[in-house]
């Protein structure tokens, strides 16, 4: 299976990730990987519901309440940058 | 090595309790022996040297004055994977992007163990993440096999095994999403433990795989580990897939007899592991047929697709659990400061390393649209045929019996280059977690001086079972009393 260039653009934004322009290594691996997956549609799954979770727990439910776990000054102390008791990122919006 | 330091937590959890050891007599040795030879191994990320010898000091204290309630893990030093949260220590997860990263809370078993009054004397080294099989994906290096130090330790908790097998600690935590305790357990010639999922609270955990990811002990025997999940299993209102278990003692079948027990050999385990690995599952086999127990073959066809559903279902959980590091709530953050798109994009491509984008980059694929119903759907799918797969085995066998890796220690970049090949390391171990089953690697013999571990495999919530197994084979060989030169 092959990954087009187009393609690979659009999965790195969707993945929130850039790669080098020499990325043809991770471009074959992601191919190599890819193809493999291909065997598994000789596996008949007509009618089979999906499994997302193994042990059959149902409907774990808590009381609506809610519950002070970390107050604010604990966690902002690991984000990379905050003023007056919040957290500062870079601007959102372009100039134009 | 001082000989204490190659006793197990349960000899030295009874000499603590009878007062002949102090916990601090332990401490110092432990931290000694650390000091002196884990520059050779780098099974560490963070000591808590002043901690542990304060703590230490506290409790023989209070225990002289009888002031505490005697826990297994009393006095004990642990090392953690550093994937599990420590209140106020650093929690890297061996990755850039959260190099600094303290925890402002405790996960759940960190609480169960400083509860029970066990000492953490530092976190364990591992691959980032706990994404890889050789523990050479670490930001802060890789670790070295105390037996060989050219080779790799198994991964991903490549520290918490490698520290055991010196002899740093009698016990560790690790995390286990596809082998990932069990693997290196075998590597390293230690017993590992992966419980039922569920049984075992993962908040706290730094998720990897939310579906697969479980808590499990690392030590020098199966008992060990029973007392060790006697700690920190139990319902966690934090942690929704938990449950209460429902047995109370892991170990309560230590005693009783295998003889008339029935254990399954599936042959599909055996087609892509070395010729001298079969030879020491076959030499156990008879060990446990010595023991009265009825061994048979089994056939289980799905087991050739579990590698494959894993590395749908692992990375696509991944990808989305990862999204959570933009560097802005907490963790690295680029310099790059155009504008907040900018920041995170680049804050994420510098602060993860390859495996770990690899990884997001399958997840994201087999997650997009137009993918999703062929690529995770159909894994989902396939992952209820081999649960279906396991519960007919079940119905027959008390356990089964199978190799842990399909190697022994492999050399320090012999796989670097080729995922596929690394990924195979886990072809054994991959689908325990995918049925959610508890397991237990132990010690089954020796390779041209390189241990080999044996997987016990049970049904869910069968763990007493599989400790029965593994101890009655302790019980009666040797191969977990060998320890390395380092």
């Amino acid at each position: 299976m092959k990954i087009s260039k187009k393609e690979f653009e659009n999965l790195s934004k969707l993945a929130s990730l850039s790669f080098e322009s020499n990325n043809e290594n991770i471009v074959s691996d992601l191919e190599k990987i890819l193809s493999r997956f291909e065997s598994l549609s000789k596996i008949d799954t007509a009618n089979v519901e999906p499994t997302s979770h193994v042990t059959n727990l149902q409907n774990s439910m808590r009381e609506d309440k809610s519950k002070t776990i970390l107050s604010n000054e604990e966690i902002l102390k690991n984000s990379p940058e905050n003023t007056s008791g919040q957290i500062k990122i870079p601007r959102v919006f372009d100039n134009e | 090595m001082n000989k204490l330091l190659e006793l197990s937590t349960t000899e030295l959890s009874n000499l603590i309790s009878s007062k002949k050891l102090t916990s601090e007599e332990l401490v110092i040795e432990s931290l000694k022996h650390i000091e002196d030879n884990d520059s050779k191994i780098n099974s560490f990320i963070t000591i808590l040297k002043e901690e542990s010898l304060k703590q230490a000091k506290n409790i023989d204290e209070k225990l002289s004055k009888n002031e505490l309630e005697k826990s297994f893990l009393t006095g004990i030093p642990i090392m953690l994977k550093d994937n599990i949260a420590t209140k106020g220590i650093k929690t890297t997860a061996a990755s850039k992007i959260l190099e600094n990263y303290i925890s402002p809370y405790n996960s759940f078993v960190t609480k169960k163990v400083i509860k029970g009054n066990g000492i953490i004397i530092g976190k364990g080294n591992l691959d980032e993440f706990a994404m890889g099989s050789s523990n050479e994906t670490s930001f802060f290096g890789e670790v070295k096999n105390p037996w060989d130090t050219d080779r790799v330790p198994g991964g991903s908790s490549g520290g918490p095994a490698a520290a055991v097998s010196a002899g740093f600690v009698s016990c560790s935590l690790g995390s286990d999403t596809g082998g990932s305790i069990r693997q290196p357990a075998s590597l390293c010639g230690v017993s590992g433990m992966k419980p039922t999922y569920g049984i075992v609270s993962r908040y706290g955990l730094i998720a990897f795989a939310s579906s697969l990811d479980q808590i499990g002990p690392i030590a020098r025997t199966a008992e060990d580990c029973g007392n060790i999940l006697n700690i920190i299993s139990g319902k966690d209102n934090n942690d929704s897939t938990s449950y209460e278990k429902n047995f109370n003692d892991f170990n309560a079948k230590i005693n009783d007899e295998i003889k008339g027990l029935k254990i399954g050999i599936p042959k599909d385990y055996l087609k892509n592991v070395e010729p001298n690995i079969k030879t020491i599952l076959e030499e156990s086999i008879k060990e446990f047929e010595g023991l009265g127990a009825i061994a048979e073959e089994i056939e289980l066809p799905l087991t050739e697709y579990c590698m494959d559903i894993y590395y749908i279902i692992a990375p696509s959980e991944a990808s989305s659990n990862l999204s959570r590091y933009d560097g802005v709530k907490y963790g690295f953050r680029s310099s790059n400061t155009e504008n907040s798109r900018a920041s995170l994009i680049e804050s994420r491509s510098k602060g993860f390393g390859d495996e770990v984008k690899r990884r997001i980059m399958i997840g994201t694929y087999t997650l997009s649209a137009g993918y999703y119903d062929a690529y995770y759907k159909k894994a989902q799918q396939i992952r209820t045929l081999v649960v279906k797969e396991f519960n007919d085995a079940f119905k027959k066998f008390d356990v089964l019996l199978a190799p842990t890796s399909p190697t022994t220690a492999f050399k320090i970049n012999e796989k670097t280059n080729d995922p596929i090949k690394m990924y195979q390391s886990d072809l054994c171990t991959i689908p325990v977690n995918i049925a959610g089953l508890p397991a237990i690697s132990i010690p089954g013999g020796f390779d041209k001086d390189l241990p080999v571990g044996i997987q016990i495999i049970g049904p869910q919530n069968g763990d007493q079972k599989v400790i029965q197994f593994a101890h009655k084979f302790q019980e009666n060989t040797k191969w977990h009393l060998n320890y390395p030169k380092i």
